[in-house]
C-alpha cells in the first residue's frame, strides 16, 4: 500500500495514518514501536519488546567485535569464517486478542505451540534422515510465515528471509506482557489473549509483511498476491502417481503399466528415483536397465500416461560428464569460500552443486531440458527435483558450509533457504521452453521457500510407514496449504518402513483426498503395488485410487479457482468456518474446496469413526448413504476397512464424473454428474472448470466455467440452472450431464 | 424436506447422445454381448438386469445410461463401471474388456469394436494376430508334447526311485532287524569284558598309586627334617630363615613374609600339614632343586622391583615353563601291566573291534533309511515327476552375477569371476495356488541382507523341454524371483486340445 502521511498525521513523537478500508497504524518514534488498530483495537503491536535488532556487517578489528563466535563458529569438525562478523537481524510482532496461530510449515502440529519451554521453531532447509513428528526443528522447507486467526479476524505475517532463521512463539494474556500498560489505554477488558512471535535470522535485511484480512480468505489472497499462487496444473498431476525407489528396468516399468491395467487399477504416472541414471549423473540413463527410454515413455502415453525422473543439483565430479564439465568450464559451480569450485558428497559421491543463484546458470540448466539436448526425452517426460536443500552428505548437518559462495559474492548463509526454489524455478523454465511454451510443466520439489508454489508441488520428504505418519500428513497438509503452498502431498504408504496392509489402505484413503496423491517407497522395502495383497485390500486401494478419478472435476475445478484467488485446496475447517472456535486446533480432518469434508481412519483396527461437522446451521450429507447430519456436532460413523468418512455440506454443488478410466487423460469426453446438496434454504451452488488439460490455451480462452445453481421457486418447484460465469471461455467439449443427484 | 433422488439429464452444456443406432456387427443382439448371451438380450418390452435387481423398458438398454447395479443394461457403452463389453474379434479370440474401456481412445479390441465412437480409427488386426496366437499355440503344442513325454519319463522314474525306495526302506529295516541281535550280543560282550579289563587295570593302578604316596611321605619327611633346624617337630619361619633359597627378592634377607609365603600363610607346620599343603612341600622341593643364586646387588634389586610390578603371576609361569618340574626327569617309570591283565586288555580290543565293526554296518544301514525317508518326504507332485530333478542344480548368467538353482535345496548367486557366493534361501515349499500348487516353489532363510530381511527366492515354472533357467530378478530388495523351465511343468497336450476346442 502507498500511503503518504500529511503533517496532520504526524506529531513529535509519532505519526499514523488510516488505511482504506479502516485500519489505523500509528508509528512511535522512541521507542519505536508500530501498533495496528483495527476496529479501534489495538491488534497488533511490533517492536513493543523492543526485540528490534539490526548488526550491519563489519570489517575485522570494528569496535565490539570481539565476543565469542562473532569472526568465526564451529560446528563438529566444520569452521565457518564469518567474514562479515556476526550480522542478525530480529523483531518481535504481538498479536492481540488470539490465542491461535499457525503456519510455519514443518512437522509439528497444526496450531503452533507456545515455545516458552522448547527450542524455537527453526527455518533452515535440511534433508533431515527419518524426520521426528511434533518436533519444531528445521525440515526441508522454510515459510517465515504466521496466521493469527480469532473468530472475528485473521492476520498474517510474513518474515521475508532466506539465511537461517528462529520463531519464538509466546502465548499469554495481555494483563501479564509486557505490553500492559499499552494495553490498558486500549482494550477495555483486562483478560486480552496475546500471542508474541520474534523473528530472528543469522543475516540478511528485515523485510516484514502484514496482512489484515479480515477473513482467512482475504488473507490468503493478500498472501497470494505476493508470492503468488500455482498455476492450473496438466490434469494428470492432480490424479493418482505411482512411484517406488526403484522401478529397476523398462520391463519393471512396462509390468507395472500392465498390472495396473489387468487389476482394472486407474493410474497416471510413473516415477524413476535415481537408479534410472547411470551412475547418478543426470540427464543420462543407465544403458542396461533403460536402453530405450523414449519407446518406454511412448508406450506409457499411448494409455494416457506420463514418466516422471528424477533430476538433483549435486553433479557428478566426473570431466567425463557432459554437465559437469561444461559447468566448470563455464563456472557454474558454488565456490568454497577460497574461490574453488565447493565439493561435497552425495548419491554419486564427489560432487559439485550449480549457483542456481546466477540468472546465466539458470538459464544454461532451463536449456538441458530441451528435447534435443536431453537424449531419451520425450514430451511426456516431468521432473522430480530433489535432494534440493541442498543435500551434501559430507557437509555440515548434511548441507553446504554458510560461507560458501555464490553469484554477486553472496555467502550461502544469505541465500541457503531459497536455493531448493531456484533450482525449481530454473527447472521450470526449461520445462517450459522444451515446448516452446505450450504445455503446462510438472515438478515436484522437496525444498521449498515463499514462492515455490509458483512452479512446483511439493511433498513431505522422506516420512515413515507409521500410524503418526499417516496422522501427521493432516497438520503438515495444512500448514503448507494454509502458507500458500496449495499442491502439497505426502508419500502414501510412508517411505521407510514396510506398512502392514491395513495402513496402507487408510493412507491410500487419506492420500485420495490431499492434493498431491503419490504412492512412494524407500530400496529396502518390499513391493507394494496393490495386487501384491489381499484380494480385500487390492479392492480397497483399488475403491480409493478410483474415488481420486471420480472427483477430478472438482479437484481440476478447484485448481483453476486456487489460480484466480490464491485460496487453498486442501483447507483447515478455521478457513470455511472462522467462527467455529470447536475447529481451531482440528487436525485430523480438512476440507477440500468448501463442499468436501473428509476425516480419514488414522488409527489401526478402528469399527468406527467420530469427527466434528462446523457450522452453525450447517447440513451435511454423508457422501455415500446420503444420510444428512445437522451442525455443528460431533458423529460417529462405521468405518470398515474400505471406508472413509466424507460428508458433503449442504448448499453446494459438487461436479464428478462416474467412470474412471485408466488413466484421467482418457476420461476427458466423459459425461459428468452432479451432486446437489441443499441447505436449509433449499438452495445450493457449485462450478465447473474444464480445458483441454494440459496446454496454455485456456489463457487463450479455450475453457469453460460454469455455474449451478439449485433453488425453490415456490412450495412445489425448485428449480436447477445452469450459467456460463465466464463468457470469455470458449472450450466447446463433447461432454454433457448424465446424472444429478439431489440431497435434501 | 427430506428427500434425495437422481435425475436423468440431457445436455445442460453439450448434448451429445449416444448414437446407439450406428452400424455393428453383434446381429440381433444389443452391441458388446457375446452369442453364449444372446437369449438374456432378446428384444422384449423389458429387460431385466441380469442380477434380476430391476426391469426397465427394453430401449434403455445401451443407451449410454447405467440403470442395473451389476452394470448389465450397459454391454456396450461405458456408462456402468462394473460392466463389460464383449469383443468378437473374429479370426481371433473373444474378449471380455471392463466397460470403462469402451470409447476411451485406446484399441482393446483386436477388431476395433471398442472404439465405436471415440472418433479413433482402430484397425481389425484379429487376422494377423490369430494368426500369430494360432502360430504361437502351434509351437506351445509341440512344446507340450516333447514335454509332456518327458513328463511321462520323469514321472515313470520318479515312481520308480520313491516304489524302490519305499521296498528298500522295507528291506533295510528287515536287515537293522536282522542286526540288532549281533549288534545287542556284541555291545554285551564288549561291556563284560570291559568290566573285567577295568578292574584288573584299577588293581594295578592303585598299586603304584600307593607306591607312590609313600615315596612322597619319604620326601617330604626328609625335607621337613632338613628345614626343621631346631628339631622341634615343627617348621617355623625362623627354621626357614636359614636357607637362602627363601629369599624370594634376594636381598640377602629371608624375610617372615617371605618364608610365609612357603608356609601356605602360616606361621608354622607340623609334617602332617607340611605333607598335606601341597603347596608348602612341592614349592619348597622346587627351590632346592634349582640352583642356589648368588647374593644380590643393589642394582639388580631395582629391576627385580621394576620387574615385579609388570606382573608377578607372568613371572611364576615362566619359571615353570623354563624349569621342568623335577619329577619329569628322573620320575620314576610305572611298570608294565602283568601278564593277565594284558591278556584281559587284548582280549577288549578284539571286543571292541568287533562291536565298532557292526555297529558301523548298522548305522549305515539306518542312514541309508533316513536318507531314503527324508527323500520321500518331499512333495515331488502328482505324479512323482520331480522326483529325480530333486538336486539338480541349474544356472544362469546374468550380466554380473551367475544364479544357481538346486531343486528342492537351495538358490544361489555368484559373482561372475569371483568366488563368493550368496545363499538366496534353503528350499522351504511349493507355494503355488491350491489349483495349481506345484507352479511356483520358495526358498527361503537365505543370507541376511544389510539392513533388511534374509534373502528369499520364489520360483515361478512353467513348460519347457528342458530344465533350465531362464530368467532371474530382484524385485524387492532381497526378494528374488527365478523362471524356471522344466517338462515337470508340462500338462498332457490333449486337454490342451480340449480347451482349444470349447474356445471355438
Amino acid at each position: 500500500m502507498n500511503h503518504e502521511l500529511t503533517d496532520a498525521d504526524k506529531d513529535k513523537d509519532s505519526a499514523s495514518f488510516v488505511t482504506p478500508t479502516g485500519e489505523k497504524i500509528v508509528l512511535t518514534f522512541k521507542p519505536f514501536r508500530i501498533d495496528v488498530f483495527i476496529k479501534k483495537e489495538l491488534t497488533v503491536s511490533i517492536n513493543s519488546k523492543n526485540l528490534l535488532k539490526f548488526e550491519h556487517f563489519r570489517e575485522k578489528g570494528a569496535a565490539d567485535t570481539d565476543e565469542e563466535g562473532f569472526w568465526e563458529e564451529s560446528f563438529k569438525s566444520f569452521q565457518d569464517s564469518k567474514p562479515y562478523g556476526s550480522s542478525s537481524v530480529g523483531v518481535d510482532i504481538s498479536f492481540l486478542g488470539y490465542k491461535f496461530i499457525y503456519g510455519i510449515p514443518n512437522a509439528d502440529t497444526f496450531a503452533l505451540r507456545s515455545t516458552t519451554n522448547s527450542e524455537p521453531y527453526r527455518f533452515y532447509n535440511l534433508d533431515v534422515f527419518e524426520y521426528e513428528l511434533n518436533n519444531p526443528m528445521a525440515l526441508y522447507g522454510s515459510i517465515p510465515y504466521v496466521i493469527a486467526h480469532n473468530q472475528h479476524q485473521t492476520l498474517s505475517l510474513l518474515w521475508l528471509n532466506s539465511a537461517e532463521t528462529w520463531a519464538d512463539i509466546h502465548s499469554s494474556t495481555a494483563d501479564k506482557g509486557m505490553l500492559a500498560s499499552i494495553v490498558d489505554k486500549f482494550r477495555p477488558s483486562s483478560e486480552v489473549p496475546q500471542i508474541d512471535v520474534h523473528f530472528i535470522s543469522e543475516t540478511g535485511v528485515i523485510d516484514l509483511f502484514l496482512f489484515l484480512g479480515p477473513k482467512p480468505k482475504d488473507v490468503f489472497r493478500q498472501y497470494a498476491s505476493l508470492t503468488g499462487v500455482t498455476p492450473l496444473p496438466p490434469q494428470f498431476a492432480i490424479a493418482y502417481h505411482q512411484c517406488r525407489w526403484n522401478y529397476k528396468d523398462e520391463a519393471d516399468v512396462a509390468g507395472v503399466h500392465a498390472g495396473f491395467d489387468e487389476h482394472d487399477i486407474p493410474f497416471d504416472v510413473i516415477w524413476l528415483d535415481i537408479e534410472y541414471t547411470d551412475g547418478k549423473k543426470y540427464f543420462t540413463w543407465d544403458s542396461t536397465k533403460f536402453p530405450t527410454p523414449k519407446e518406454m515413455q511412448n508406450q506409457l502415453a499411448a494409455n494416457g500416461r506420463k514418466l516422471v525422473t528424477i533430476i538433483d543439483p549435486h553433479i557428478k565430479k566426473d570431466s567425463g560428464y557432459h554437465i559437469y564439465k561444461e559447468a566448470q568450464d563455464l563456472g557454474y559451480f558454488v565456490k568454497k569460500s577460497n574461490g574453488d569450485d565447493y565439493e561435497g558428497h552425495c548419491w554419486p559421491g564427489a560432487s559439485s552443486y550449480l549457483d542456481y543463484m546466477n540468472p546465466t546458470v539458470r538459464d544454461w540448466w532451463a536449456s538441458q531440458y530441451a528435447l534435443d539436448k536431453f537424449a531419451g526425452s520425450t514430451e511426456n517426460l516431468w521432473i522430480w527435483n530433489d535432494m534440493n536443500e541442498p543435500s551434501v552428505f559430507s557437509g555440515p548437518e548434511t548441507t553446504m558450509e554458510k560461507d560458501a559462495k555464490h553469484y554477486g559474492g553472496w555467502e550461502h548463509r544469505e541465500v541457503h533457504n531459497i536455493y531448493g526454489l531456484m533450482m525449481h524455478m530454473s527447472t521450470h523454465q526449461g520445462l517450459l521452453q522444451r515446448s516452446n511454451k505450450r504445455l503446462r510443466p510438472f515438478i515436484l520439489t522437496r525444498s521449498f521457500f515463499a514462492g515455490t508454489q509458483r512452479t512446483a508441488a511439493v511433498w513431505t520428504g522422506d516420512n515413515a510407514a507409521e500410524w503418526s505418519h499417516l496422522k501427521s500428513t493432516v497438520p503438515m497438509l495444512l500448514k503448507m496449504s494454509t502458507s500458500g503452498i496449495p499442491f502439497v502431498g505426502a508419500d502414501v504408504g510412508g517411505f521407510f518402513k514396510n506398512p502392514d496392509e491395513q495402513l496402507l489402505v487408510r493412507w491410500y484413503q487419506a492420500g485420495a483426498f490431499q492434493p498431491f496423491f503419490r504412492a512412494h517407497a524407500h530400496i529396502d522395502t518390499r513391493r507394494r503395488e496393490p495386487w501384491l495383497f489381499s484380494e480385500q485390500t487390492k479392492d480397497a486401494i483399488k475403491k480409493a485410487i478410483k474415488a481420486r478419478y471420480r472427483f477430478l472435476p472438482y479437484w481440476y475445478t478447484l485448481f483453476y479457482e486456487h489460480e484466480k484467488t490464491g485460496l487453498p485446496i486442501m483447507r483447515p475447517v478455521w478457513a470455511e468456518f472462522p467462527e467455529d472456535e470447536n475447529s481451531f486446533d482440528e487436525e485430523r480432518e480438512w476440507l477440500v474446496g468448501n463442499a468436501l469434508l473428509v476425516r480419514p481412519v488414522m488409527d489401526p483396527d478402528v469399527t468406527q469413526t467420530s469427527l466434528y461437522l462446523p457450522g452453525l446451521s450447517e447440513v451435511w450429507y454423508e457422501w455415500d448413504s446420503h444420510k444428512s447430519r445437522p451442525g455443528p456436532g460431533a458423529v460417529y460413523i462405521d468405518t470398515p476397512i474400505d471406508k472413509i468418512p466424507v460428508y458433503q455440506r449442504g448448499g453446494t454443488i459438487i461436479p464428478v464424473r462416474e467412470r474412471p478410466r485408466r488413466a484421467s487423460k482418457l476420461m476427458r469426453n466423459d459425461p459428468i454428474t452432479l451432486y446437489i446438496a441443499t441447505n436449509y434454504k433449499d438452495f445450493a451452488n457449485g462450478t465447473l472448470y474444464m480445458d483441454d488439460g494440459e496446454t496454455f490455451e485456456y489463457k487463450n480462452g479455450d475453457y469453460l466455467y460454469w455455474g449451478f445453481t439449485f433453488k425453490k421457486i415456490n412450495e412445489y418447484d425448485f428449480s436447477i440452472s445452469s450459467k456460463n460465469l465466464d463468457t470469455n471461455g470458449k472450450f466447446d467439449p463433447d461432454v454433457w450431464i448424465e446424472k444429478i443427484v439431489i440431497r435434501g | 424436506m427430506h428427500y434425495f433422488c437422481i435425475l436423468t439429464l440431457l445436455g445442460v452444456i453439450v448434448i451429445a447422445s449416444a448414437d446407439n443406432k450406428q452400424q455393428h456387427s453383434y446381429g440381433n443382439r444389443p452391441r458388446g454381448v457375446a452369442l453364449l448371451k444372446a437369449a438374456l438380450y432378446e428384444e422384449k418390452d423389458e429387460f431385466e438386469c441380469l442380477d434380476g435387481s430391476k426391469k426397465i423398458p427394453f430401449d434403455q438398454v445401451n443407451d449410454d445410461y447405467c440403470d442395473c447395479a451389476d452394470g448389465s443394461d450397459e454391454p456396450g457403452t461405458s456408462a456402468c463401471p462394473n460392466g463389460h463389453f464383449h469383443c468378437l474379434n473374429i479370426g481371433h479370440r473373444g474378449l471380455d474388456i471392463p466397460s470403462s474401456r469402451v470409447n476411451d481412445f485406446i484399441c482393446d479390441c483386436c477388431d476395433g469394436s471398442d472404439e465405436w465412437d471415440s472418433g479413433v480409427e482402430c484397425p481389425n488386426v484379429c487376422s494377423q494376430l490369430g494368426q500369430k496366437a494360432r502360430e504361437d499355440a502351434v509351437k506351445y503344442r509341440a512344446t507340450l508334447e516333447v514335454g509332456f513325454k518327458q513328463r511321462q519319463e520323469l514321472s515313470k522314474q520318479g515312481e520308480k526311485q520313491t516304489t524302490e525306495m519305499k521296498t528298500n526302506i522295507g528291506d533295510l529295516k528287515k536287515q537293522l532287524d536282522g542286526l540288532q541281535p549281533s549288534k545287542d550280543e556284541a555291545e554285551k560282550k564288549k561291556n563284560e569284558v570291559e568290566e573285567r579289563e577295568r578292574a584288573a587295570k584299577d588293581k594295578h593302578d592303585q598299586a603304584w598309586n600307593a607306591h607312590l604316596d609313600e615315596k612322597k611321605k619319604k620326601e617330604a619327611t626328609e625335607l621337613f627334617e632338613k628345614l626343621d633346624v631346631d628339631k622341634d617337630k615343627k617348621i617355623t619361619l625362623n627354621d626357614l630363615k636359614n636357607f637362602k633359597e627363601f629369599d624370594t627378592d634376594e636381598n640377602g634377607e629371608v624375610s617372615d613374609d617371605e618364608a610365609k609365603d612357603y608356609l601356605s600363610g602360616s606361621d608354622e607346620l607340623d609334617v602332617e600339614a607340611f605333607i598335606d599343603k601341597d603347596k608348602g612341600f612341592r614349592e619348597i622341593a622346587l627351590r632346592f632343586q634349582s640352583k642356589p643364586k648368588p647374593v644380590t646387588t643393589e642394582e639388580k634389586v631395582d629391576e627385580d622391583n621394576i620387574e615385579e610390578t609388570g606382573g608377578e603371576e607372568e613371572e611364576g609361569i615362566s619359571d615353570e615353563v623354563v624349569e621342568p618340574p623335577p619329577q619329569a626327569s628322573d620320575e620314576e617309570q610305572k611298570p608294565p601291566y602283568d601278564d593277565a591283565t594284558q591278556a584281559l586288555i587284548k582280549e577288549a580290543d578284539e571286543a571292541r573291534r568287533e562291536y565298532q565293526e557292526i555297529l558301523t554296518k548298522y548305522n549305515e544301514v539306518e542312514n541309508t533309511i533316513q536318507d531314503s525317508e527324508r527323500f520321500l518326504e518331499f512333495d515331488y507332485g502328482t505324479d512323482h515327476a520331480w522326483a529325480p530333478l530333486k538336486g539338480k542344480c541349474v544356472e544362469l548368467d546374468e550380466s554380473q552375477y551367475t544364479y544357481r538353482l538346486c531343486l528342492f535345496d537351495r538358490a544361489v548367486q555368484k559373482e561372475r569371476g569371483g568366488h563368493s557366493e550368496v545363499n538366496l534361501g534353503h528350499w522351504k515349499e511349493w507355494t503355488g495356488p491350491d489349483d495349481d500348487k506345484h507352479s511356483t516353489q520358495k526358498y527361503d532363510r537365505g543370507q541376511s541382507c544389510w539392513n533388511g530381511p534374509e534373502r528369499s527366492t520364489e520360483v515361478v515354472i512353467e513348460c519347457g523341454e528342458e530344465t533350465k533357467l531362464v530368467e532371474t530378478s530382484e524385485p524387492s530388495k532381497c526378494e528374488y524371483r527365478f523362471r524356471l523351465q522344466s517338462p515337470a511343468a508340462c500338462t498332457d497336450p490333449a486337454k490342451f486340445d480340449e480347451n482349444a476346442h470349447t474356445e471355438l
